[in-house]
């Protein structure tokens, strides 16, 4: 313990191109990159497809068959094969396939189970379309979107660590390198900054989930408890 | 780093390897009937070139009236005490390697080291602890298996570099990018030492493998140019990879070396694992070892096949 507070009280792991911001910015340049990226492939196909609600054999079986889908495989495979290589970018890729199935699964049921009768009584109003999707759908998919974000994210922000295996940064050279010298201390010290990361992550995305839903679908909740 | 790195990177799970073992062992009851097997008993450990060092040893003993078996088991610091015991009778080994071993084993881990660059003098420092432990390392091969320190051909051509010294000049203009292992900017045989014993200057370090595929695959990309493998490694023939030269004797001599227990050894037995290390060299281990990592070959028919060709044992069909 006594090792471990010495550690992080040390200057000298608190600059430098091995120092904590650095490896920190790094495990967070990772993560924002792999999930803007994936965030635009799947969050536009699984609206797409819940609002034609078509294809939910492709979104959830996606979903499911890219969850068994090994992250540190794709990894090697990306860092072996030239045109990518070892480096932070094999990680990227492989993060970006591996934040994939919650989002799509997620923004396909959120679009396609918005309740019928809302949907009948936007249509009764003239709503059809892109403005039935604009002002019915998405506000009413919000939450489960935001929860398939915030449960990607949290995962891509602790496996980002993997970079460290294929010669790329962030948090994980700790640990890969702690393993390596046999030095516990820097292994768990990495493993603590890794952990207390995704639990920040998933605090401040928790926050913003419930900024970004409706305030309608809220007193929906409400309403429900209420009488509940 | 060499066989040390590769040997104390798996420390930490050493430990449970041992203890999982040691619980198979008792297990099974095989602590007291030698490994539950008749004839000498060969042990190896689990990577490629040991495997492939069993099953020549094993062919030799055969070939000169003793029968053997090869039993395949983790680490040396699970066959070197079954050795001790006489569970095992031979085992190939590591020249620096096992006489450092043996070194922290008897002298305590700090005892200063006593493994060298010099073959001789590693002999000499090695053998009386070995004998210390009712063991004898019989004649050292040309062959090691050491760190070496690669390049691409078209980088060694580019810029005329065959020795580390060479490229210890030509670093003070271009700082240099190695990939190894994560441990190597701490190891001495690996980046302290090149920046000692070479004075060369780095310009980055990438944390990879130890000696392994993506170290390799990190030098064909030109992501790094200076990448940690091992000499025998069948990476450096199939990539024709320039090892850069040790001039300098930075590496200490980790020549192959058959290892026996002195109750078991009988002078037909001495004479067969010498005359393999006769005639095994390094270029032998490293087109070896690309049979069985490369192209997947089957560790006893690339032994039998090497065998035949150097003429330790008949050729086929006579």
């Amino acid at each position: 313990m006594m090792a471990l507070w010495d550690w992080f009280t040390d200057p000298a792991n608190w600059t430098g191109s091995n120092g904590i911001p650095v490896r920190f910015a790094q495990q967070m340049g990772i993560t924002l990159i792999a999930m803007a990226i994936a965030m635009v492939i799947a969050l536009p196909l699984g609206v797409y497809l819940g609002h034609k609600g078509k294809g939910g054999f492709l979104a959830i079986n996606v979903g499911n068959v890219g969850r068994a889908v090994p992250t540190f495989g794709l990894l090697m495979i990306f860092a072996a094969w030239a045109p990518i290589g070892v480096g932070n970018l094999a990680a990227i890729i492989a993060l970006i396939i591996f934040a994939i199935p919650p989002l799509l699964t997620n923004a396909y049921i959120g679009v396609r189970d918005v309740d019928e009768e809302v949907r009948g009584a936007a249509r009764g109003m003239g709503f059809s379309g892109l403005l039935m999707l604009r002002k019915v759908e998405l506000p009413n998919a919000v939450p489960l979107i935001a929860a398939g974000i915030r449960t990607s994210t949290v995962q891509v922000v602790a496996t980002a660590s993997l970079a460290a295996l294929v010669g790329g940064g962030g948090l994980g050279v700790y640990v890969v390198e702690g393993f390596a010298i046999q030095d516990d201390t820097l292994l768990i010290a990495g493993a603590i900054l890794t952990a207390v990361l995704a639990i920040s992550v998933d605090l401040v995305l928790a926050l913003i989930q419930r900024r970004v839903t409706p305030r309608g679908l809220t007193l929906e909740q409400a309403a429900i408890e209420e009488m509940a | 780093m060499t066989r040390r790195t590769s040997r104390s990177k798996t420390r930490a799970i050493r430990s449970a390897a041992t203890a999982f073992f040691a619980v198979l062992i008792a297990g099974f009851g095989l602590s007291a009937c030698g490994f539950g097997s008749s004839g000498t008993l060969i042990g190896t450990t689990n990577f490629t070139e040991s495997r492939i060092l069993g099953q020549i040893y094993s062919l030799a003993l055969d070939n000169a009236g003793i029968e053997t078996t090869v039993k395949e088991l983790t680490t040396s610091e699970i066959v070197i005490p079954a050795l001790e015991k006489n569970q095992l009778q031979v085992m190939p080994n590591y020249l620096a390697t096992f006489t450092e071993y043996l070194n922290l084993n008897i002298n305590g881990p700090q005892a200063p080291a006593l493994a060298s660059s010099s073959v001789e003098k590693t002999l000499a420092a090695g053998q009386p602890l070995a004998q210390e432990k009712g063991l004898t390392i019989l004649t050292p091969a040309a062959a090691q298996d050491q760190n070496a320190f690669a390049v691409t051909p078209e980088f060694a051509k580019k810029n005329n570099l065959a020795t580390l010294s060479q490229l210890g000049v030509w670093s003070q203009s271009n700082p240099v990018n190695l990939g190894a292992g994560p441990d190597c900017p701490t190891r001495p045989f690996c980046q302290p030492g090149l920046e000692e014993t070479y004075n060369i200057k780095f310009n980055s370090f990438t944390a990879l493998d130890t000696g392994g595929p993506l170290t390799v695959q990190a030098l064909l990309q030109n992501k790094i140019n200076l990448g940690l493998v091992f000499s025998s490694s069948g990476f450096i023939a199939a990539y024709d990879l320039v090892v850069l030269d040790d001039d300098k004797n930075l590496q200490a001599a980790d020549n192959v070396i058959p290892v026996v227990n002195n109750e078991a050894s009988t002078p037909q037995m001495v004479a067969a694992l010498n005359g393999v290390s006769a005639k095994l060299t390094t270029q032998d281990l490293q087109e070896l070892n690309a049979k069985v990592d490369l192209q997947r070959q089957d560790p006893l028919d690339v032994a039998r096949d090497w065998l035949q060709s150097e003429g330790l044992i008949p050729p086929p069909n006579s």
